[in-house]
């Protein structure tokens, strides 16, 4: 690759930018949301999620009790999916010590009492409206009588009282922190610009140039079809990456102090690249390059909604846009968890995918 | 003198059609060579190969020796092409478009204000191009094609729906071309085009050559050496000149005052294409 070359065909991206203006003035309104959002929006305390529904319900103990061993027998199908138990120091703490919760979850913690270790405490945390834990809490004391019964069946009268025979303290809190909407907002103007640049912008520009025979006379040129592809790849993601900053940025200045909100972006704009190299190699004309970009957009929309209306959990997890939301928005809170670094992984190698689908396309079918 | 341009045996098929079919040629250094046929000759396919967007079927292609597969990093800097339609950035200006492919050849700006001159577009070289008219597009065409002074140029039609003005623009750009030796080869439908301006012209159809000369030479192989004569009393004749005896008749009719009128046959390029192929010429 020769620099000579690569920074002429840049250049002429960026002149051609500047001369559409289009694409410029959704680039802007974008930044003066990302401002009015800064400005004038309150933030929230109150924790709202991004779909009022449980997608997990931990049942987190402190001590393995007869009664988790019960629970743990008799969740009901329907709720299997959902529900799972783990020990009480395998839940993720933030940096002081607090129990996190992802969004969209709920928990009941089994507690020991502090007092004098035989009572037991029972905690139920929920994100939202109270209503949306209450399967999970029917089921709860639903079994646990069952196990008081069986174990007066099986001890007699003169048996040991379980711990839960004694005096049961419940509580129940909201989840604070979750999806506070101003930065949900702010995650998804970071994600819809670069979106638009790469998955849109690119294909739509590479397309137009192809209609009008414009490809044709650069891939004439002394300019390789790595060259121009190459000028693509430093272009999109240069702009695509310091527009997602200037909007995170705007929204969260600190938020571009961690390393992860940057490995963040580069790894969703990378994708998008991936994506939208993809549509610009099979689409033949703008309009369907324009076409490909919405209705993969509407197609991916729609699996991940579907997917988490119907409790496919594993599914979701190989659509690029079911990692971005959570990585870039877990950096703007700046709460980023272990989990959040197991989604980077996965879209880094989801974004790998993409690009080398890409590759592989345009290698067999070119720019005609 | 080698040959710039060497096509053998060219084949080139999509699926079952045979768009171009065994064709052979050669163009010498500082040649210009029309390149003629109707619809669907083979005419687009040939040059489709030559600018390494079709691989051929069959045969080879060489320029200056060089594959035109194997080679082709090389051969792209050797030849400039002119498409048969505009594909400029209609955002930028003409001198922009210019600098563009200036930048990537390695030219030095100096040459666009050379070549827009050339074409005569210096007074428009900073309009967008979407300013531009059909003829000014066209020209520009070819003020990019030779911006990096290629030694082999490919015209696909380049005087279509230019004014009479325009087309004595680009033939004398083309003839100032290959006076510095430049190769020219480029397609047409015109053969008037291809008599005034071009060396040697081939004659393509349904991807078959069928003639390959210079013009003069087909005019002189294919004109009907035929006077038709209108005497004083009204009567019309035909005499073939190539008969001693009618053309004794027509010297004897001259002499004695009993012709009008006397014109000779020109050269009928689609008598003569329906001649060589059958097929009418459209």
């Amino acid at each position: 690759m020769r620099w000579r070359i690569l920074r002429t065909l840049i250049r002429k991206e960026y002149q051609r930018h500047l001369a559409n203006r289009g694409g410029l003035m959704l680039i802007l309104l974008l930044i003066l949301a990302s401002l009015l959002l800064s400005f004038f929006g309150i933030r929230s305390d109150g924790s709202v999620a991004l779909m009022p529904q449980v997608q997990r319900c931990y049942v987190d103990y402190e001590e393995e009790t007869p009664l988790v061993r019960h629970l743990s027998r008799s969740v009901p199908e329907e709720l299997q999916a959902v529900v799972r138990f783990r020990p009480m120091h395998r839940v993720p703490t933030d940096e002081k010590g607090t129990l996190v919760y992802p969004t969209n979850t709920a928990a009941i913690q089994l507690r020991k009492a502090i007092q004098d270790g035989t009572s037991g405490i029972v905690w139920f945390w929920y994100s939202g409206e109270r209503s949306i834990i209450a399967p999970f809490e029917i089921w709860f004391w639903k079994e646990t009588l069952a196990f008081v019964q069986s174990q007066r069946i099986e001890g007699g009268e003169a048996a040991p009282l379980p711990i839960i025979h004694r005096p049961l303290e419940t509580a129940a809190f909201s989840l604070r922190g979750g999806m506070d909407s101003r930065s949900g907002i702010a995650t998804a103007l970071v994600l819809f610009g670069i979106f638009f640049l790469c998955v849109y912008l690119l294909p739509s520009m590479t397309c137009e140039e192809r209609e009008k025979g414009v490809l044709l006379a650069q891939a004439l040129s002394p300019a390789t079809t790595w060259e121009l592809l190459g000028a693509r790849f430093l272009f999109y993601p240069a702009l695509g990456i310091m527009l997602a900053a200037l909007l995170a940025g705007t929204y969260s200045p600190r938020a571009l102090l961690q390393p992860f909100f940057w490995l963040a972006v580069i790894v969703c704009v990378m994708g998008s690249m991936g994506i939208g190299l993809t549509i610009a190699t099979l689409a033949r004309t703008q309009r369907t390059a324009s076409m490909g970009a919405m209705c993969y957009l509407m197609a991916v929309s729609l699996l991940l909604y579907i997917c988490q209306q119907n409790q496919i959990l594993g599914l979701p997890w190989l659509a690029l846009e079911f990692h971005g939301p959570r990585m870039i928005h877990a950096a703007l809170q700046r709460t980023v968890l272990w989990s959040h670094w197991f989604h980077l992984l996965v879209a880094g190698c989801l974004a790998l995918a993409w690009v080398v689908t890409a590759g592989q396309l345009f290698r067999r079918r070119g720019w005609q | 003198m080698d040959a710039l341009l060497q096509i053998d045996k060219l084949v080139v098929r999509y699926g079952e059609f045979v768009a171009v079919d065994h064709l052979d040629l050669t163009l010498a250094p500082g040649e210009l060579f029309g390149l003629l046929g109707p619809n669907g000759a083979g005419k687009s396919s040939t040059i489709r190969v030559l600018i390494g967007q079709n691989p051929p079927s069959e045969g080879r292609v060489l320029v200056a020796g060089y594959d035109v597969i194997r080679d082709w990093q090389t051969i792209k800097p050797l030849f400039g092409y002119v498409p048969d339609r505009e594909n400029h950035f209609e955002e930028f200006s003409g001198w922009e478009n210019l600098r563009f492919f200036a930048d990537l050849y390695d030219v030095p700006h100096s040459r666009i204000g050379e070549c827009l001159a050339q074409v005569e577009l210096s007074e428009s070289a900073h309009l967008p191009v979407r300013a531009f008219s059909l003829g000014m597009r066209r020209k520009l065409l070819l003020a990019r094609a030779i911006l990096h002074r290629p030694r082999l140029l490919y015209l696909d039609e380049p005087t279509a729906n230019l004014d009479i003005h325009s087309c004595e623009v680009v033939h004398r750009i083309l003839r100032a071309l290959v006076a510095e030796g430049t190769t020219v080869l480029m397609t047409t439908h015109n053969m008037k085009e291809v008599e005034k301006i071009c060396d040697r012209v081939a004659i393509l159809c349904k991807g078959r050559l069928i003639a390959l000369d210079s013009p003069m030479a087909l005019r002189s192989q294919h004109t009907e050496h035929k006077v038709d004569v209108v005497l004083s009393n009204g009567q019309r004749l035909v005499f073939p000149l190539d008969q001693p005896a009618q053309r004794e008749e027509l010297s004897q009719l001259i002499t004695a005052g009993g012709v009008v009128s006397l014109q000779t046959r020109e050269f009928d390029f689609h008598e003569t294409f329906l001649k060589l192929t059958g097929t009418v010429f459209e």
